[in-house]
């Protein structure tokens, strides 16, 4: 077991959760995921946390009144035991279920889905600190799991529901923004954050130019840094009449 | 010259600070907040500013107060 993480909300109890070193860790993007839901859900509603890791999104989503009931899943089953574990921990009511993207949902719906699915390049995944021993089966543009996730969210959203998604330049932010037009009426990009490429990537520096030079991820030289970029965005159609 | 009061202005916003919180003695060793994802934001929303002649000044990665800050503007860009 890893050390303990803890998520400071401004007014409320934080949110202390157990890690694990076979389960995704909080990430930056896990922190910009919840600051821009919760900048935009102003009524409380039945959430989801799609690819919840050790639950830090949904859990946090919950503490702050946004989530009226939680619902958290991972294709990991060590990730939804920690969730479990977790959730009860932290005394919060959270059902998680395993499988992967929308598998444990079916005949579900949901006001919210927060998606927080693998979403950088698979080459890239092997490369970096952030999937040591948890699996990212993006494909080698890092889109193929969240493409996936955003054909299949309106099947699970109510009327009125809204979709999360981040799109993280080291995957093909192109072809997951077309896909999520093709599929939402609106497509709206929430907040954007920069990164700096982390120490341990810097010797395969080639390898992400390759990946740059076939299109299929994307990183920019600034200040001598380079840096990497995660938008959220929210998908969400029209209410029915 | 670039003007002192623009950068305490990003500086500021980024760091969801009130105005007379962040002043030309400001930098990251007094001004809570001041981290380095933050400093990587300020950087970002400067080149904005500047049209993107601020990206060409490696220096400025390690500048963390305004007053480090503006001297570097002004010796790398012509106003």
């Amino acid at each position: 077991m890893k050390e303990k993480y803890k998520y400071h909300i401004k007014g409320k109890e934080e949110v202390v959760l157990s890690l694990h070193e076979d389960v995704f860790s909080p990430t930056g993007t896990s922190e910009e995921i919840i600051k821009a839901v919760s900048e935009n859900i102003s009524k409380p509603g039945k959430l989801l946390d799609l690819g919840c890791g050790s639950g830090i999104v949904g859990f946090a989503l919950q503490r702050m009144g946004i989530a009226s009931n939680l619902y958290a899943s991972d294709i990991s089953l060590q990730a939804v035991n920690l969730v479990r574990k977790n959730a009860e921990e932290n005394n919060i009511d959270c059902e998680a279920r395993d499988g992967g993207v929308f598998i444990p949902w079916a005949g579900e719906k949901f006001n919210y889905i927060v998606d927080d699915i693998s979403g950088i390049s698979q080459e890239i995944a092997e490369i970096s600190p952030w999937f040591k021993n948890t699996m990212c089966e993006s494909g080698k543009d890092g889109a193929d799991l969240v493409v996936e996730a955003i054909k299949q969210a309106p099947l699970y959203l109510l009327d009125g529901g809204k979709f999360f998604f981040p799109v993280l330049s080291l995957s093909n932010v192109d072809r997951i923004i077309s896909s999520a037009e093709r599929v939402f009426e609106n497509v709206e990009r929430l907040s954007h954050k920069a990164w700096t490429l982390p120490d341990e990537m810097k010797p395969y520096i080639e390898k992400l130019k390759e990946l740059k030079n076939e299109g299929l991820i994307n990183y920019e030289e600034k200040f001598g840094l380079t840096l990497w970029y995660t938008d959220i965005y929210v998908a969400y159609n029209s209410m029915k009449k | 010259m670039i003007d002192e009061d623009k950068v305490i202005n990003i500086v500021s916003q980024i760091l969801q600070l009130e105005n007379g919180e962040i002043t030309s003695v400001s930098s990251s060793e007094n001004t809570e907040n001041w981290d380095s994802l933050n400093h990587l934001s300020i950087l970002i929303s400067l080149d904005q500013l500047l049209g993107g002649r601020a990206a060409n000044i490696p220096e400025l990665a390690t500048a963390t107060s305004i007053k480090e800050i503006v001297t570097l503007l002004n010796k790398n860009i012509d106003d």
